[in-house]
């Protein structure tokens, strides 16, 4: 269970996400002139051609049963020959031959630095975080074991544009076990980060100079710690859109010529990986609607096929499935097929709405919600708001109309992801575009690259050691993971836990080991999946689980456990249902032994997992 | 806990002897009790005030049947828990109350029923704690002496590893026997009481009939309910790792193996039936033995086509 906390191990997993990109790079090298890729989209890098060449490839190779742990690695490790081959010659080119210089080998130790501080807490496998246990490691981890892409019956999420998904397939398929199946895609996520930083100063155009302060200011932010280290869509959306908005930008530019599908493409990859990034379409189209315009009707077609082709595909996907295109975030109710309504039970809806009562210690007045909301970006903000400062005063009044769609951004992530302090986790995904637009306005004034690099100092110190708007991950957090990979050993000394598992977590991996594969369970309230082979019914989460919920009789809740096909029913042993919702299970008038719930075990931290006898109860033949 | 219990005493003390003799507040509150249970009436109720370690019948008159209310008076004290006992089985409650000056309500629904972590049996009111610290499930307690119940005191619902029964009884010693989820029972238990509460474990060592760690040799008991060990793998800390095939003596539940090695042991693998691992580190400390359960299970990560 601890074979992550090594270095050895590091390096292997870090070796294995090196692996992939270097397969996409060599993909899309190779497949760049015959495509005619720099035609269409001369903003998209090899590697994102060759990650969407690898996307595509999971269709033939799901249809044909192949998609295993067998076919993928031998495809990567085939197309990182020739990556690596290409990698080496571009170094090799590019590589400045001249001294670097004192400062700038400072400041490029201490980008290793904290990107040695980012990538190993990627690398620890985050037991305790839901959603990636919930569907997002899920999904891919299964279709491996059954060598194609299908439609998980036991989750609503099935239903999302799966992108990531089909892209996660690739690093999955490299690891050694489910554990280091979650560490390769956490590190896999934290690697997109660094893309989305370099690439997009690459395509902006800001001066090199400005690349390491900017990269290590990004990498400093706390969010940017947290929540690209988990294996989840966020990050590689938040790839998409920083790529679709400095392609955007640029586009705007009067030397750029050729065609400008490229930020239409990347807008529809963003969207195509998560549902929720549809805001992020608010700054895109201030960017891009005044080029838009000007376009002829030809290439407005072409750009808006370039936005919809991607999410188009999972649209239909899930229409054919569900009735309607996006499901279950905000579907379509008139749309939807019969068994598909979604109506969470009123106690997970009002947990699930930050806003609500529930909530109310933290029901701020209006300006702190929105000091909270610019608070988290961090350094990101620093560096915008010295951009901003830069461009006004040297009356560079076309620049600062730049900052206008970021600003607007953040007022539509303020009210749709109301309120900040938990909704600021959905709009990071502009932050590195944020710091990195920053970076390309403050690069009009001389003093640029010294301003950018003081602005390293309050990024590090007040997070590292002061306060933060959110959740904290001090200095002294970042070293005692780093340091206790490195060492093979937790740090116990300072005082901070591994947060190694939840209760139900741990009870799916005893289950694994001790319930038949075939096991369904239904589970009242937890979400997590990942760890069981057999099925995971989250009863309020699924269509048909949802009637449990409802005013019914015994016979009525024993006919949605029946007609699920559970086997056995997890829920914590004192509290089984938030808030007051026990108060419609009836079922729960029926734990015991030789009762409807027979209680198996109590994992530590109290979650337990009952046998559902329903059918030896009315039947009591079917138990011999 | 104990500091928890220790501020809600100082606290009633101060109360009672310092405020309430400026009358700011009263002995005494009123108290409406809602019955929203369908189909079972509440039959009498219980109150704990913190620190007190008396559980006392808040004198209702008859029964409350669903969808009505009564009144009852209390003392106006912070309670550690107000118990329901119902006509049908299991106990509802609510843990923690602040009373109000002002008249509350409290409505008991299925969202406060005992389902586990504590339960409590009430029969008088000084407790008796019992824990179970067994890792099986215990699904009797059976207690001896005259006018005593001759049934299970914990009904179907049984008692988890580390949960406590709460027996409120007004004797001075009490004799009980446990009996686990395959009908093995304990040698009978006896407490005294000291004071208001007294204290019970049931541990591993109560089922084992007075076996005691054979010198020499690595004691191994089996812990796991419903499944049996067929083989135990030691791993010494300096000599070769050597298995143990028990062929058809294998362990049920509570049987026991004497393993013949002296040396030190870095850690045992016990097997069962199906080929499942049990790795154990250390012996327990009450019996010394190694004791394999559900709790020792090895995880398998491994991804199905793997699987050994």
């Amino acid at each position: 269970m601890f074979d992550w906390l090594s270095p050895w191990v590091f390096l292997q997993t870090m070796l294995r996400v090196a692996v992939v990109w270097l397969a996409f790079y060599g993909a899309g090298k190779l497949l760049r002139k015959p495509l005619r890729i720099d035609r269409a989209f001369p903003l998209l890098p090899s590697e994102i051609v060759g990650m969407l060449a690898f996307v595509i490839l999971t269709v033939p190779l799901s249809l044909l049963g192949m998609l295993n742990r067998s076919v993928c690695p031998a495809t990567l490790v085939l197309l990182a020959i020739p990556g690596a081959l290409f990698t080496y010659g571009e170094l090799r080119d590019r590589l400045p031959l001249r001294n670097p210089g004192l400062l700038n080998i400072l400041l490029g130790g201490f980008l290793v630095f904290v990107l040695l501080l980012s990538f190993t807490n990627a690398s620890m496998p985050n037991l305790a975080f839901d959603d990636p246990l919930i569907t997002y490691a899920v999904q891919p981890d299964r279709w491996l074991n059954r060598g194609r892409i299908y439609w998980l019956e036991e989750t609503v999420f099935s239903g999302f544009p799966l992108l990531y998904e089909m892209t996660s397939v690739w690093p999955a398929s490299l690891s050694t076990d489910r554990m280091n199946q979650l560490s390769v895609l956490q590190v896999f996520q934290m690697s997109m980060l660094v893309l989305a930083v370099f690439r997009g100063l690459s395509i902006l155009g800001v001066k090199r100079k400005l690349w390491i302060p900017v990269a290590t200011i990004v990498f400093l932010t706390t969010l940017m710690y947290i929540w690209p280290a988990k294996a989840k869509t966020d990050t590689m959306a938040l790839l998409f859109c920083t790529l679709a908005m400095v392609s955007a930008v640029r586009q705007r530019e009067r030397n750029f010529t050729g065609s400008p599908l490229t930020s239409w493409l990347y807008m529809g990859m963003t969207l195509a990986t998560k549902q929720t990034a549809i805001v992020t379409l608010v700054p895109f189209l201030l960017y891009s609607a005044g080029n838009f315009l000007k376009y002829s009707l030809k290439w407005k077609a072409l750009a808006l096929a370039a936005l919809m082709a991607i999410p188009g595909v999972y649209a239909v996907r899930t229409v054919l499935k569900t009735g309607s295109p996006v499901y279950p975030v905000y579907p379509i109710n008139s749309m939807l097929r019969e068994g598909w309504d979604f109506n969470g039970p009123e106690e997970n809806r009002l947990l699930n709405d930050r806003a609500s009562f529930i909530y109310q210690q933290r029901s701020f007045p209006i300006m702190k919600h929105i000091g909270i909301h610019f608070a988290y970006m961090e350094g990101n903000f620093l560096l915008f708001l010295a951009g901003i400062a830069t461009v006004l005063f040297l009356r560079r009044w076309g620049d600062a109309l730049l900052a206008v769609p970021v600003l607007v951004y953040c007022a539509a992530a303020i009210v749709v992801f109301w309120p900040p302090w938990w909704g600021s986790k959905y709009a990071i995904l502009l932050y590195p575009f944020i710091a990195i637009l920053g970076a390309r306005l403050l690069q009009r004034s001389k003093a640029g690259t010294a301003v950018a690099l003081l602005l390293i100092i309050p990024s590090f110190i007040i997070p590292g050691f002061i306060a933060v708007a959110g959740d904290q991950r001090p200095f002294a957090y970042r070293r005692t993971v780093t340091e206790s990979i490195l060492m093979g050993r937790w740090q116990s000394e300072r005082g901070y836990g591994m947060w190694l598992s939840t209760p139900e977590g741990m009870t799916q991996m005893w289950a694994n080991s001790a319930l038949p594969s075939n096991a369904v369970i239904f589970s009242i309230h937890e979400e997590k999946r990942y760890f069981f082979d057999g099925t995971v019914v989250v009863g309020w989460r699924h269509p048909l689980g949802q009637r449990l919920y409802l005013e019914n009789s015994l016979e009525e809740e024993m006919a949605v456990l029946d007609g699920l096909g559970v086997t056995h029913v997890g829920f914590y042993r004192t509290d089984p249902a938030p808030l007051e919702q026990e108060r419609r299970l009836v079922i729960l008038d029926h734990v015991g032994i030789g009762e409807l719930l027979e209680p198996l075990i109590m994992v530590d931290g109290g979650y337990l997992i009952c046998s559902y006898r329903g059918n030896q109860i009315i039947n009591p033949d079917a138990s011999q | 806990m104990e500091g928890a219990r220790l501020f809600a005493q100082c606290f009633n003390i101060l109360l009672v002897t310092l405020i309430n003799p400026l009358f700011l507040f009263p002995d005494s509150v009123d108290l409406v009790i809602r019955n929203e249970l369908q189909s079972t009436s509440i039959t009498s109720i219980h109150y704990l005030v913190a620190g007190s370690g008396r559980m006392r019948d808040a004198g209702l008159r008859g029964s409350i049947p669903p969808g009505e209310s009564a009144s009852l008076t209390l003392p106006f004290r912070f309670m550690d828990r107000i118990v329901f006992l119902t006509d049908s089985k299991g106990n509802y409650r609510n843990m923690s109350i602040a009373l109000s000056p002002m008249v509350d309500t409290i409505a008991v629904s299925r969202a406060d029923r005992e389902f586990g972590g504590l339960f409590d049996v009430i029969m008088g009111d000084r407790p008796y704690i019992i824990h179970n610290r067994t890792p099986v499930p215990i699904t009797g307690i059976i207690l001896h002496g005259d006018g005593l119940p001759v049934e299970s005191l914990i009904g179907p619902n049984p008692l988890m590893t580390d949960e406590t029964l709460f027996l409120w009884l007004d004797t001075d010693s009490l004799a009980f026997t446990a009996i686990d989820i395959e009908g093995n029972r304990t040698m009978p238990f006896e407490i005294r009481r000291v004071g208001i509460a007294a204290v019970a474990s049931i541990r591993i060592s109560a089922f084992l009939a007075g076996s005691a760690k054979p010198d020499g040799a690595l004691w191994v008991i089996n812990g796991i309910n419903g499944e049996s060990i067929t083989g135990i793998e030691v791993y010494p800390l300096y000599d070769e790792p050597f298995f143990l095939d028990l062929g058809e003596a294998a362990l049920s539940l509570w049987q026991s193996a004497a393993v013949q090695y002296a040396g030190e042991v870095e850690h045992i693998v016990c097997v069962d039936t199906m080929g499942r691992t049990y790795s154990i580190g250390k012996p327990d400390q009450h019996t010394e033995a190694f004791v394999a359960d559900w709790w020792h299970l090895d995880f398998d990560f491994g991804f199905p086509e793997r699987r050994r």
